[in-house]
């Protein structure tokens, strides 16, 4: 895969949001959902912003310089993913400096992961305590 | 359920642990952390109490499979009401294009307002208070949008807020959304009934990309949490509405106005509903509510027993709280046979014009009759958990209508 283009959210059809450091990802016409564990949320907001996804290759192998070829592989695949979930699509770069910047502390490197739920019809159908009926006792007409 | 578990949960909720709270967790083991968890989640509580296992992560230790279900009650719940924001913002974007003004209600309200994690709070719908006059374009708006009324909208739609405060709600087929557009905020023909025009007087900006809706002051969002938990559904909502007036509290402190609020609540009759919702936030979650506000509230019959029948009905059986409201359990309990049977006969025979706003034919049309059989049947259908439950004839359950009927009578005395 080409390295050299950008991402954007894939907007109106996905809303992505991020409540204290997690992102809520959230596709509006189907109903699916997905989060991310850290080094994916650290692509996500690389990508949020505008960077290239060359320029944050760079960045996650200096960030990672130990886990070399492995640091690649797991980018690709997980834009890839992305991609087939139609979370992001092709655009032009538009971050305002070359790469993100460095991440103070670097956290143990992990694989970037994409969980994908889809029981949110579900929670939405869920309405234990919501007033329906008002069409009989005690509601009788005045 | 044991007083101990009740006790610690609570303790949980409150806005800072104590060491005694920090003390306890610590001893808890899987199964008493699974058991405050189910009640958690049974109390609609679950975000809140990762959130708080959360910012004292470094005070207690969680047993392994605990976290990973509390985090996953946290982010379903976000997941869900990002959705329901988002779509809120397209309903009052669409309001506003047609200019009809919107107060959001409930917690759509409290999670724009009050809340600062959006994930924190459950909620099952969009409440939305409308001008009367711009219902019918709300409507529209809303069937445009693709979603369909749950049962049957009359061709006078205003005639709805003669039997009820709201229309049916309106439920989007493919997202299941459902909104709730009401014509003001309690019940009509009750003592607690209120002119919503003071709430539009008083209402605030509730600040909301590309629109310009409004929400409660914030002494009129805590005396419609109090109502609504109180009058409305007698305690059915357990801890969620006490966590709310904690929240409304702890977020507004420095800008309530406790004898506005003292005032409005006695002027619309709601001040016992709201004096036992106060009292129960103060006890149960030390809730910083003024000794002089709970003093000018406090009506000269309390009785501690109140507070104990509230906790009961806060944490009863779900079965029992739905079937059985605190009205029905008071006419049961208190009206004789013959006007319990009149009650019957009048709300079998609608009107022709209250049987339009039930079902699809106008008041004046010949076909209205044909639906009375239908009303029949559907009357039954409804009242077959609350029929069966009488019919039982269990003693717990003849006693929490007893306890229903008692708090009923209390909280409408005001």
């Amino acid at each position: 895969m080409s390295n050299q283009g950008a991402f954007r959210i894939n907007e109106p059809q996905i809303i992505a949001e991020e409540i204290e450091g997690e992102a809520i990802i959230l596709n509006f016409e189907s109903g699916t959902y997905y989060s991310l564990n850290d080094s994916a949320m650290e692509i996500w907001r690389s990508l949020q912003a505008g960077y290239p996804c060359s320029a944050i290759l760079v960045h996650l192998q200096k960030s990672y310089q130990d886990h070399g070829e492995k640091v690649t592989t797991d980018f690709e695949t997980f834009l890839q993913q992305l991609r087939e979930e139609e979370l992001i699509v092709p655009t032009a770069p538009s971050a305002t400096s070359a790469t993100p910047p460095l991440v103070t502390e670097v956290m143990p490197y992990a694989s970037p992961v994409l969980n994908k739920f889809t029981d949110l019809q579900n929670l939405l159908l869920l309405d234990p305590i919501h007033e329906v009926d008002e069409m009989g006792w005690p509601h009788p007409a005045p | 359920m044991t007083n101990e578990l009740q006790h610690t949960f609570f303790a949980c909720l409150q806005a800072e642990w104590s060491d005694s709270t920090i003390a306890t967790l610590a001893t808890l083991t899987p199964a008493q952390w699974q058991a405050l968890v189910t009640l958690a989640e049974q109390q609609q509580v679950a975000p809140l109490l990762y959130h708080q296992c959360k910012r004292h992560q470094t005070k207690i230790v969680l047993p392994p499979a605990i976290k990973p279900m509390l985090h996953a009650y946290y982010y379903r719940n976000g997941a869900r009401n990002t959705l329901l924001w988002h779509e809120l913002g397209a309903i009052l974007d669409s309001c506003q294009q047609h200019e009809i003004s919107v107060l959001v209600l409930k917690g759509a309200a409290l999670i724009g307002k009050v809340y600062d994690n959006k994930a924190l709070r459950v909620m099952a719908d969009l409440d939305l208070l409308l001008p009367e006059a711009a219902i019918g374009r709300a409507v529209d708006l809303l069937l445009a949008r693709g979603y369909q009324a749950k049962s049957q909208i009359g061709t006078e739609i205003t005639d709805h807020f003669t039997i009820l405060h709201h229309l049916p709600p309106f439920v989007h087929p493919i997202s299941k959304i459902c909104v709730e557009l009401h014509g003001t905020i309690a019940p009509p023909n009750r003592r607690y009934s209120i002119d919503s025009a003071d709430l539009w007087a008083n209402a605030r900006p509730l600040s909301k990309a590309g629109s310009t809706a409004l929400t409660l002051a914030p002494e009129d969002l805590l005396l419609y949490t109090c109502m609504h938990a109180t009058y409305r559904h007698l305690f059915e909502l357990g801890a969620r509405f006490l966590c709310d007036v904690d929240a409304i509290v702890h977020h507004y402190q420095a800008e309530l106005d406790w004898d506005r609020l003292v005032a409005r609540a006695k002027a619309w009759h709601w001040d016992n509903g709201v004096f036992l919702g106060l009292a129960l936030a103060q006890r149960l979650l030390a809730t910083p509510i003024p000794a002089a506000t709970l003093r000018s509230l406090q009506p000269p019959d309390f009785d501690e027993q109140l507070v104990e029948e509230a906790l009961i009905l806060l944490f009863d059986d779900e079965q029992i709280t739905t079937a059985v409201d605190g009205e029905f359990a008071d006419k049961w309990t208190n009206l004789p046979w013959h006007v319990k049977v009149g009650k019957g006969v009048r709300m079998l025979f609608l009107s022709r014009r209250k049987m339009a706003t039930h079902y699809p034919s106008a008041p004046d049309s010949f076909k209205i009759f044909l639906y009375y059989p239908v009303r029949v049947k559907d009357l039954l259908v409804s009242n077959l958990p609350r029929v069966r439950l009488l019919w039982q004839k269990e003693p717990d359950v003849a006693e929490m209508i007893q306890r229903k009927s008692r708090l009923t009578r209390w909280l409408e005395k005001a």
